[in-house]
């Protein structure tokens, strides 16, 4: 009998300890999600009951389309913005990854220690020169600004974890293919890139997240232009009338909402694949 | 015919490396390099006129008190958020280490905000703490006095403390995890046949093993809360009273609003020289660690 309660009680402790915790993770959203159905008066009264009886959607309604935030604007621009960073970094990347993973003597020691550096680099050093350095180009306040940019700034990280995994792809498979008449592009497009699947995957949710959630660059270059993302957007609509907790948290819905989905969806890529790049770097 | 092969190698090579590296030379590298430039002159960002001052933006920033609490300020909030993370990531790794029925949905429970953007997670908190947020509105309802979580310049930086930890806590749990997962079964099977108890397995088998989760967990952190920036931006702008003022703020507030580009860049140099370091030094200090523990 004692025995047996020894073992129980840690056991109790510590789901207990643990729905706790996953309580307080779970509460702010659930607060946000709940009370964006609520009227204002509503939230006052029960800000943690889930709104049988008085639910409305009046909030998501209003703030769905204003003067300064579109919520299918912000969503459409968001997702281009991921899609086009997304395939334009992954292909670029792995083909230097390639070159990069290949070679590893001379120049091109130097520039994967270059790259490497950039791992460091703290984003405000870019932000006053690449101002000018875009306004030169004419990319300044452009998405095609902003994707450039982007892909700069992801080079290092995915260089890294690519070319980690290139090196564990045998050099053997580009002999035999070499053997066969293939120069370097046929080999990396049909052979190599492949076989990068599972970084790929892992650097690619990277990259969504990231992306999806960055705040400071998006803010930087398109200033108050038309342009707005997610996070600019509703940085944006919310600045003005903070005090308002409907409109705060029905704009909030529509900003977690499509990450929540996604995450619901497939959890465990995302769990696998940005916990594997970070112990990697 | 060989000659020619090796010359068309030559030139696909150079289609596969050049456009990445040319990217990042010429963006990242670069703007570097013209950081450190601007950052020896006087200038706006606008006008002609560019005047060459030497290091007195450097020397300026060292002696100006805004600067030195906004180091402060980031070194309260890195020192403590990884510290504390580090403890809480690693006692829920090892609850969840003992697989149950939640153990899935607690880990998606954690790691969740670490997908949600920090704009939201700090409108979501200002909307909870702020003075007449939710919970201020229930503390009052009970007839309790109500706390001034983001407004109160003793409270606001504990507050924004309180959520970079909430916030960062399952990435570090789910790192944990991973390790204590690569941890072989036999060695605590071996150590309970020699009679260690719980807390003698922890020290002797789980925590030497875990050093090299401690390393990434401690870095990424470190490194992380030297740039944290958005939750602060969109709950308390630095305020109250520069309590909350990081580095990054402090940047902002020079660079982007009063425009002044060169004693601007001074600063994020001196923040670059900061987190190079720091990284280095950390990684060398807990590599050795990781040697003297396995070794």
């Amino acid at each position: 009998m004692k025995l047996k309660r020894n073992k129980l009680t840690p056991a109790i402790i510590r789901n207990l300890l643990l729905l706790l915790t996953a309580f307080i993770y779970i509460v702010p959203f659930y607060i946000a999600v709940v009370n964006a159905f609520k009227k204002e008066k509503d939230i006052f009264t029960s800000p943690l009951g889930i709104p049988f009886k008085n639910l409305t959607m009046d909030n998501l309604v209003r703030n769905f389309n204003s003067p300064n935030f579109n919520v299918l604007k912000a969503y459409f621009f968001t997702i281009c913005l991921v899609i086009v960073t997304l395939i334009l970094v992954t292909v670029i990347s792995s083909m230097l990854s390639y070159i990069l993973s290949r070679n590893r003597t001379g120049f091109y020691k130097v520039a994967y220690m270059l790259l490497l550096a950039g791992l460091l680099i703290p984003i405000q050093v870019i932000l006053i020169p690449i101002i000018q350095i875009l306004k030169t180009i004419n990319l300044m306040l452009t998405a095609p600004g902003l994707i450039l940019l982007y892909i700069a700034w992801y080079m290092p990280f995915t260089t890294f974890v690519l070319t980690g995994y290139i090196s564990t792809i045998s050099p053997q498979l580009d002999e035999s293919a070499k053997m066969d008449g293939a120069g370097p592009l046929l080999i990396f497009f049909r052979i190599i890139l492949p076989l990068m699947k599972p970084a790929l995957t892992s650097v690619a949710i990277f990259i969504m997240v990231w992306t999806w959630n960055d705040f400071i660059t998006p803010l930087v270059i398109f200033g108050s232009s038309k342009y707005y993302t997610v996070t600019t957007g509703i940085y944006r609509a919310i600045g003005q009338y903070t005090q308002k907790w409907d409109d705060v948290f029905a704009i909030l819905f529509y900003a977690i909402t499509p990450m929540a989905i996604c995450y619901l969806w497939m959890q465990k890529y995302f769990i696998s694949g940005l916990t594997a790049g970070s112990v990697k770097s | 015919m060989k000659l020619r092969n090796y010359a068309d190698k030559k030139i696909q090579n150079l289609i596969l490396f050049a456009p990445g590296f040319v990217i990042y030379v010429g963006l990242i590298i670069f703007s570097i390099f013209l950081c450190f430039y601007y950052s020896f002159f006087d200038w706006d960002g606008i006008s002609r006129s560019m005047d060459f001052v030497g290091f007195t933006n450097y020397i300026r920033a060292l002696k100006n008190e805004a600067f030195r609490n906004s180091i402060e300020n980031t070194f309260y909030f890195a020192i403590f958020g990884t510290v504390i993370v580090n403890i809480v990531a690693l006692i829920l790794a090892v609850f969840l280490n003992n697989k149950g029925k939640l153990t899935y949905f607690y880990r998606a429970a954690f790691f969740f905000p670490q997908l949600i953007s920090l704009v939201a997670v700090g409108f979501i908190f200002k909307g909870l703490l702020s003075y007449i947020g939710i919970l201020n509105t229930m503390l009052e309802t009970f007839g309790i006095q109500k706390i001034n979580f983001i407004g109160d310049p003793n409270l606001a930086p504990v507050t924004v403390l309180v959520i970079s930890i909430w916030q960062t806590t399952g990435f570090g749990t789910v790192l944990y995890l991973a390790g204590l997962q690569a941890i072989p079964n036999d060695l605590y099977e071996a150590a309970k046949i020699d009679g260690a108890n719980a807390w003698i397995q922890f020290k002797a088998i789980t925590f030497p093993w875990l050093a090299p989760s401690f390393t990434a967990v401690t870095i990424f952190l470190f490194t992380g809360y030297m740039k944290i920036f958005d939750i602060i931006f969109v709950m308390t702008g630095g305020g109250p009273a520069g309590t909350t003022e990081s580095i990054t703020i402090h940047f902002m507030k020079i660079g982007f609003n009063q425009f002044r580009i060169s004693y601007a860049s001074a600063i994020a140099i001196y923040m670059m020289i900061l987190v190079m370091v720091i990284a280095l030094i950390l990684t060398n200090i807990l590599r050795k660690r990781e040697e003297n523990l396995i070794g």
